[in-house]
């Protein structure tokens, strides 16, 4: 009988420790999803006060400046300014230019490749921020802080040198041109950009889901370290375009590891 | 039941009825065990592993489609900040815009005065193939081919990478019925020995076409014996064209001419 009273005091002893550890393990991912909330109101702010220059507009210009279609006149300008600013660079940088859905290989100034972008989806943390903060934004070129890719970089082929020349005729080479490859790249930019550039054609999500893993689970990992932190919000605007295979691919092997880009939204 | 073994009336039948008995009660018995096992910790343990695999794929979810996506509708719930202004002086408004236009017009001039008014070339390493333009004008197109990408290790060492050279060139020195002057990688990768600096083994005819353009460095545009390559990343760094592209390129370009590689 004392055995059975007993038995059940710690049923409902470890019955309510399992309650209390659902209640707890709840409220957190409720923290977790509240801050993913807050934190891209709070950087919106941020970005506003960031990047509102009050010298560069005056007065009436202020108010002018709020109109959308004037606004967009500036941005062209601030665009063509960075592309200027990276023209003066040796290395091998690219533009995008949102509005007329082009994306652009620039070296010296020089466009040497083209390309058609066929969707884009961008962050409406761009239609909600200050015109003055965002032509501020896009005035300078955007360095690239770190990126990943489905595909190397550099391709390398590491042969060794043959002892005689028959082991030399085994050695022969030849690329595979068959190799059907799901082309992504992800750009995160000094200036807290997300730039992902996917291929036009299909992409099986599935084929490519380690790529998809590293590429969200970075975003929400800055997310649970910024939260314990109190620190600043964490938020990153996105833009995601897609173009043909053979362009990102041509893109991604000619950019510099670090390189610069400059953007007209 | 043991009666009917020891008892005089034992046949065949009665053993097969008996052995059919024993059969069913040991699938019974196999059956409650399997049942008393479920009940005991395979019930549980399934329960438990479907929760697990439920919170874990929930977590995935969570982290992977939904925290990004209510990022993003976070932004609905504050109003659009752009709107169209009519200013009280649309004169200052007229003369603002125009003044963005004329900017605007100066700057894209600007970065067109970068493009070269005389030909060049542009090549593109990753398709293998190259754009020859006069001016503005494209004169011609097709395919070429360039570095394999290829780090060849010796032995001493020593080691190679061929790989085309990305950036602006300019082109050096142009020559008619170029002859090669082996390198040292040359030998290497045939499994010979390498010769002295002036060797007669060294230098080859025709293997380069009828020209050659000299970008510094070491590095040609030439001519090639191996055409069904070209559109391939197999050179060692020179750039291939075929016979005819390559006449175009060589009359076309002159000494200083631009050549963009990417």
């Amino acid at each position: 009988m004392e055995n059975s009273v007993l038995d059940n005091t710690v049923v409902k002893k470890s019955i309510t420790l399992f309650g209390l550890l659902k209640i707890f393990c709840l409220l957190i991912i409720l923290y977790f999803i509240s801050l993913s909330i807050y934190f891209p109101v709070k950087q919106l702010k941020v970005f506003n006060n960031t990047y509102s220059d009050t010298l560069l507009f005056k007065g009436e210009e202020i108010n002018i400046i709020n109109d959308d279609s004037i606004a967009a006149l500036k941005i062209k300008e601030s665009f063509l300014q960075s592309r200027i600013t990276m023209a003066k660079s040796d290395s091998i940088c690219f533009s995008i230019d949102l509005k007329d859905s082009l994306l652009l290989l620039e070296i010296r100034g020089v466009i040497v490749h083209e390309a058609k972008i066929s969707k884009i989806v961008k962050s409406h943390f761009f239609s909600r921020v200050d015109n003055i903060a965002l032509i501020k934004y896009l005035s300078e070129p955007f360095k690239v802080d770190h990126k990943i890719a489905t595909i190397e970089k550099e391709p390398i082929i590491f042969k060794k040198a043959p002892k005689d020349t028959i082991e030399a005729a085994t050695q022969i080479f030849m690329p595979d041109t068959l190799a059907n490859e799901i082309i992504c790249i992800t750009m995160v930019f000094d200036k807290n950009l997300f730039l992902e550039i996917a291929q036009s054609e299909e992409k099986p999500q599935f084929n490519n889901l380690w790529f998809l893993i590293k590429k969200r689970s970075k975003n929400v990992a800055q997310v649970v370290k910024n939260s314990f932190s109190f620190k600043e919000p964490y938020y990153t605007p996105k833009i995601l375009i897609e173009l043909p295979k053979k362009d990102i691919k041509s893109i991604y092997r000619a950019i510099p590891y670090k390189p610069q880009m400059a953007i007209n939204i | 039941m043991n009666n009917e073994l020891t008892g005089p009336s034992f046949n065949n039948e009665s053993l097969d009825h008996i052995s059919e008995e024993t059969n069913t009660n040991s699938k019974d018995s196999i059956s409650e065990k399997i049942q008393q096992i479920w009940h005991k910790w395979l019930k549980k343990l399934t329960h438990y592993f479907l929760i697990t695999c439920f919170v874990v794929l929930g977590l995935f979810w969570l982290v992977l489609y939904f925290i990004p996506y209510l990022q993003e509708m976070a932004f609905l719930l504050i109003p659009e900040t752009h709107k169209e202004y009519i200013t009280a002086d649309s004169k200052f408004s007229d003369k603002f815009k125009n003044n963005i236009i004329k900017t605007t017009i100066k700057l894209q001039r600007k970065i067109d005065s970068n493009t070269p008014n005389s030909s060049y070339l542009v090549i593109n390493t990753t398709e293998n193939s190259f754009h020859l333009y006069s001016g503005k004008r494209l004169v011609r197109t097709g395919s070429c081919s360039t570095g394999s990408y290829t780090l060849l290790q010796a032995s001493d060492d020593k080691q190679w990478i061929f790989k085309t050279p990305r950036g602006v060139k300019h082109i050096h020195g142009k020559t008619t019925s170029p002859v090669w002057k082996k390198p040292d990688w040359a030998f290497v990768e045939e499994g010979l020995p390498v010769p002295p600096p002036n060797d007669n083994s060294r230098f080859e005819y025709g293997t380069l076409g009828d020209y050659a353009l000299s970008i510094g460095d070491g590095y040609l545009i030439h001519g090639t014996l191996y055409q069904r390559l070209l559109g391939l990343p197999v050179t060692h760094g020179c750039v291939r064209l075929n016979d005819k592209d390559l006449e175009s390129v060589y009359y076309t370009l002159n000494i200083g001419s631009k050549v963009y590689i990417y």
